[in-house]
């Protein structure tokens, strides 16, 4: 059984490897990962300090992609950026999964009344506009790191759940399963040592594809005003100075959204190539 | 047909009582209750405007009679008096808002749809080409591009580089001088980027959709028998495959208003566009609670209609669905 699996992931390993597009999606979110980690590493400059001699600079050798509103440096607050988007990213990722892995496994494996009712709750919360929603919210709350982390995961957890209830609902048809019952096996054991780890991979590949859109909402959201809040600096708060500076300096708008674009784009040709790898009959579809 | 509605309709009525018990509970669950909480966060607010809210949430009575009588307020559409200087009814601030939205959002959907369904149809068509992988590629970009950066740079190319388009409001200041023919410009350029920008988010994901739809469809075995029967490839592709891939592209459609009136909230703030999505936006930045709420249950009841519509829509076009 072991060695089964060490060469079922190695074969997934090396379709993942051969997939062009899914290994620069590797390369582009590991760099971030190395960047997101110590980001005074990677800035040439001090990101918050202010130089009025120095306001709305063009692209030069000292400051590569020119300097903001406030003089500071525009790389420096890029890469410190970067930071803030991988948090708010992951940690909103993480909750929503959780939550979804708990409704979805919930849902799949009780069936009946429960089923229903759960669902019924996916339905509604799928019919609220989700940036409405997490607008109203932040409203209510304030606008905070934390808060932004935990509406975004509260708002976008009802993807998995529907994910993981349809492989729950087909994988505990199966033989291995009635064979783990007919043992005697108790219903906690089954869904994780037997159901979740057959579900890994999809649950995976919508994971990662969250990651992005948790990016993009939050980069919204910081654009908008009731996100990330300045001096603290997000790609999507720099942005906003971009828009105030729409008629003198397109570096502010330019670079900032290419970070938002080439991120979100690397976690997506991620993804998709997990999702590829891990079942090569749905490939290109 | 008759019956599917009346089924379908009943359906959302658990629907509709859940939206309402989250919208309630959002409003309730927030630290200090409605009116703590508006009179504390918002300096604006007056005595007279805290004794109102006091009043019209009923705080004295039990949460369950407070929800009831909420909801009878709901179900007349009253949702109270915006914080705001005006201190007008938030409906009727909300319905003035929305045919400029809702005009946005069917043009949009009427580009996309023009756009995605050839798009995919041929990506389907001719799997694996250049073409295919171009469109892909592209697609995944789509995918990937936050939409308020696209209005950013569609902004600084067309309106302050090139200078061709307005890149703020419906109208120009001038608009009353111009000729006829000079409004109806004014009015289309003013339209340009935002539909362009609202229709962007929805073009990627549906045109991948519509491309998985064809494929499926055409290794189905009654397009081997038009094409047995010797049809001309534009027939089995054009008449009998794509009226097929279609139809689950009917629902998406309808799947797809949470999304753009998510996205009308950026777009129309960029663009200064006098839209639900700008009405609530601004609320938000002013904590005008009532419009906040307002807006909340107005979009969420859109997107059921929207559903409801979809699903109709579908069972309209595909027999198999109504007899299921």
């Amino acid at each position: 059984m072991a060695a089964g699996s060490t060469s079922m992931f190695r074969d997934f390993l090396r379709r993942l490897l051969k997939n062009r597009l899914a290994v620069a999606g590797a390369i582009v979110v590991s760099l971030l990962f190395v960047v997101a980690a110590h980001p005074p590493a990677f800035a040439p400059h001090d990101p918050s300090r202010i130089d009025v001699r120095k306001i709305l600079e063009p692209p030069s050798a000292e400051h590569p992609l020119g300097t903001d509103e406030l003089g500071r440096d525009v790389l420096s607050r890029m890469v410190h950026g970067a930071r803030i988007s991988m948090e708010v990213g992951f940690v909103a990722t993480g909750i929503a999964t959780v939550i979804g892995l708990f409704v979805g496994l919930i849902a799949g494996f009780y069936g009946r009344w429960v089923d229903a009712v759960l669902m019924r709750f996916v339905d509604i919360m799928l019919c609220f506009p989700s940036f409405f929603l997490i607008l109203a919210v932040i409203a209510f709350l304030g606008p905070s790191i934390l808060n932004i982390m935990a509406i975004i995961g509260l708002t976008s957890w009802m993807g998995a759940a529907r994910l993981v209830r349809a492989e729950m609902l087909s994988l505990k048809e199966r033989d291995f399963v009635a064979a783990a019952r007919a043992q005697g096996t108790g219903d906690l054991r089954i869904i994780f040592r037997h159901v979740l780890p057959n579900a890994l991979a999809p649950i995976l590949v919508w994971a990662t594809l969250g990651v992005a859109g948790s990016i993009l909402v939050e980069s919204s959201l910081s654009f908008l005003g009731i996100g990330v809040q300045p001096p603290t600096p997000s790609w999507g708060n720099m942005l906003t100075a971009g828009k105030d500076n729409i008629e003198f300096a397109w570096w502010l708008s330019v670079y900032p959204g290419l970070a938002i674009l080439v991120t979100v784009l690397g976690y997506y040709l991620l993804g998709e190539g997990i999702q590829d790898a891990a079942d090569p009959r749905l490939k290109g579809r | 047909m008759l019956r599917y509605i009346a089924r379908r309709l009943l359906l959302t009525v658990p629907l509709v009582i859940g939206i309402s018990l989250i919208s309630f509970l959002v409003i309730y669950a927030a630290p200090g209750g409605p009116v703590e909480m508006a009179t504390d966060l918002n300096p604006k607010v007056t005595a007279e405007a805290r004794e109102r809210l006091q009043a019209y949430y009923g705080l004295d009575q039990p949460i369950h009679v407070q929800y009831v009588q909420w909801l009878g307020r709901m179900a007349t559409l009253d949702f109270g008096q915006s914080f705001s200087r005006d201190g007008r009814q938030v409906s009727e601030k909300i319905a003035e808002r929305i045919p400029v939205t809702l005009s946005i959002n069917v043009l949009s959907m009427f580009l996309i749809f023009l756009i995605a369904v050839p798009l995919g149809i041929y990506s389907a068509v001719r799997k694996d080409s250049w073409f295919d992988r171009i469109t892909t590629v592209a697609v995944f970009t789509g995918f990937a591009v936050p939409t308020f950066w696209l209005a950013l740079l569609l902004m600084i190319l067309f309106g302050v580089k090139l200078g061709w388009l307005p890149i703020s409001g419906l109208v120009s200041m001038e608009y009353e001088s111009f000729s006829f023919a000079g409004k109806v410009w004014d009015r289309v350029s003013h339209l340009i980027l935002p539909v362009f920008v609202s229709a962007f988010g929805g073009l990627a994901g549906l045109s991948r959709y519509m491309r998985s739809n064809m494929l499926e469809v055409i290794r189905q075995d009654y397009i081997a028998a038009a094409r047995a029967k010797g049809l001309p490839e534009r027939t089995v592709v054009f008449r009998h495959a794509m009226r097929n891939a279609l139809l689950p592209f009917i629902t998406i459609l309808g799947l797809s208003v949470p999304g753009l009136l998510g996205g009308s909230v950026i777009f129309e703030s960029i663009f200064a566009i006098p839209g639900l999505g700008q009405l609530f936006y601004q609320g938000v930045l002013s904590r005008d609670y009532p419009l906040i709420m307002g807006s909340l249950v107005i979009g969420a009841f859109l997107t059921l209609i929207g559903n409801l519509l979809a699903d109709v829509g579908y069972a309209y076009a595909d027999p198999r669905i109504r007899t299921e």
